[in-house]
């Protein structure tokens, strides 16, 4: 039997809600998405500036946003579910599937988790190692980010110049792991492999490299008066909608809220390095760009500090063949590219999980588009959207 | 802290405190709205991260991870709802803006209904569902 149903959904604007009365008794009403006057618009679910496979149902009044509709699911692979008929080993190699940009943070996250749950001791050296790899990665993912954004807003040779500049990080990731996009780097106890020999100076030669780049950036496109006016006062989230709608990640703290996870609870060896959480204070399109730009400096300085600290010693601890979690619930969190990755396991003392969740970073930014967008041209909706940088497979996990 | 216990053992004493590295409760979904209202407002309780659908068996539930931006502190509370067949819970999205799609995403995981929450969809699968992959650990899931 063929699982997936070949006819589709029809897509409905009357939904269903259960509403509580002043006597407690709760009746079922009806809520209406948009009504049959209003003019209703599909972007996506292919287009180029959904970034992926998801699609908004956008109402419009001439070229004016009145509410974003946004709908999801399109690559739900029930990961989540995939997770709880799985060993804790096997588990892993998901992670890097859910938001791919930042594979090496959200398979921290789990490896932490675990790690946590069995009392397990990583060695010195694969927490250097993987706190290197998570730098790499965050730099790696904030040039892709600078590089599609300027292209959605038309800058097409900074789409190049990103992707020129994001290579030389894939390369070495390539080296090490193996792999560019799906690393599987990070395992239970340690990291896989122990770094290439080519590995250190790799990343010296391009911490020296990337600064004299990012100029070439500030000058294709931060200071372009065009890219300015369509990014500064557009889009504002303040920070209370950020804390409420938990945006974190370089969204929310464009927005003046302090959510960097390896300030609040530091993991890896962010405590012994020396960098700025990059806080401001516009919350519009311009400072979340801004924001990303400058962590990219920030990750080179955290990297600099680290590369010639990676002290000798085992990349791994052995672990059984079979691990099996003591019963409870456990719960961990990083700082991925784009916020707060979470973990949450509930283990009943089996070989594979009760229940698994990832708090994804990528759910509560698609779900300020909404707030963000209404009022605003349709062309700032792209811009909104391409500022907030979700990836779609980390929302529909 | 030491007030929200205090508050906890005045007013919803039959709160029961679990161990592990944060502070766990487990209320009744009656007792749940109240002490949601109260930890938003008066506890600094502001940022909801994580939102969690349960299945424990017998009962579906919801398990919610907080933190204050203020103090950093965190907080999980465990709720279930009363009938496994019809279950139901009261939305905290009027308190935490984050819980509109993570409350869809249970309702369509887990059949959890949200009372008052402004929008009953399914997030992910369709407006039907879609069973197979339906998170319920009770049904089984065909390799």
């Amino acid at each position: 039997m063929n699982p997936v149903r070949l006819e589709s959904d029809e897509t409905l604007d009357v939904t269903p809600v259960l509403e509580a009365q002043e006597d407690g008794i709760v009746e079922e009403k009806e809520h209406v998405v948009f009504k049959d006057s209003e003019y209703v618009v599909n972007i996506g679910p292919q287009h180029p500036a959904t970034h992926g496979v998801l699609r908004f149902r956008v109402s419009l009044e001439g070229e004016i946003v009145k509410k974003v509709d946004v709908n999801c699911g399109y690559i739900h692979r029930g990961i989540e579910k995939m997770c709880e008929s799985m060993t804790y080993p096997q588990t892993l190699a998901l992670t890097d599937r859910l938001d791919y940009l930042s594979a090496h943070q959200n398979r921290h996250a789990l490896c932490m988790c675990i790690e946590k749950a069995l009392g397990l001791e990583v060695p010195e050296r694969a927490v250097y190692i993987r706190t290197i790899m998570d730098e790499l990665t965050r730099v790696a993912s904030h040039l892709l980010f600078w590089s599609t954004f300027c292209m959605d807003l038309g800058a097409l040779t900074a789409f190049f110049y990103g992707f020129r500049d994001r290579e030389k990080i894939l390369n070495l990731l390539e080296e090490t792991c193996g792999g560019r996009l799906i690393m599987n780097y990070n395992v239970i106890g340690g990291v896989m492999a122990d770094i290439h020999p080519n590995f250190v100076k790799g990343v010296k030669d391009f911490i020296r490299y990337l600064p004299s780049m990012m100029k070439e950036y500030d000058e294709v496109f931060t200071g372009n008066i065009i890219a300015r006016q369509r990014m500064k006062g557009i889009g504002v989230l303040t920070r209370e909608q950020a804390i409420s709608f938990g945006v974190t990640g370089p969204s929310g703290r464009a927005s003046g809220w302090a959510c960097d996870v390896r300030k609040v609870h530091p993991y890896g060896v962010y405590e012994k390095v020396a960098f700025t959480e990059i806080v401001r204070e516009d919350g519009d399109v311009f400072g979340r760009y801004k924001v990303r730009l400058d962590e990219i400096r920030e990750s080179l300085r955290i990297l600099e500090q680290l590369i010639d600290a990676i002290p000798e010693g085992a990349y791994a601890v052995k672990t059984k063949p079979i691990l099996k979690l003591p019963e409870g619930s456990y719960f961990s969190s990083v700082e991925a590219s784009r916020g707060e990755f979470g973990v949450f396991i509930e283990s009943q003392g089996e070989k594979n999980p009760y229940r698994m969740k990832f708090r994804s970073p990528g759910l509560p930014l698609v779900s300020v588009v909404d707030t963000l967008a209404s009022g605003n041209k349709i062309a700032d909706l792209i811009a909104i959207g391409g500022s907030l940088d979700y990836v779609v497979p980390d929302i529909d996990r | 802290m030491e007030n929200l216990k205090e508050y906890i053992e005045k007013r919803i004493p039959e709160a029961v405190e679990e161990g592990g590295e944060i502070l766990t409760l487990k209320v009744e979904p009656g007792a749940f709205r109240e002490l949601a209202v109260q930890l938003r407002n008066d506890f600094g309780f502001d940022y909801l991260v994580c939102m969690t659908g349960m299945d424990w068996g017998e009962k579906l539930g919801v398990i919610y991870h907080f933190r204050s931006t203020l103090s950093g502190e965190n907080l999980v509370v465990k709720t279930e709802a009363f009938d496994r067949e019809n279950p139901e819970l009261f939305t905290v999205y009027d308190l935490w803006a984050t819980a509109g799609l993570n409350e869809r995403e249970i309702f369509d995981f887990f059949g959890i209904r949200f009372i008052n929450h402004p929008d009953m969809r399914r997030l992910f699968c369709g407006t039907t569902g879609w069973d197979i992959l339906c998170e319920k650990i009770t049904i089984p899931v065909t390799p």
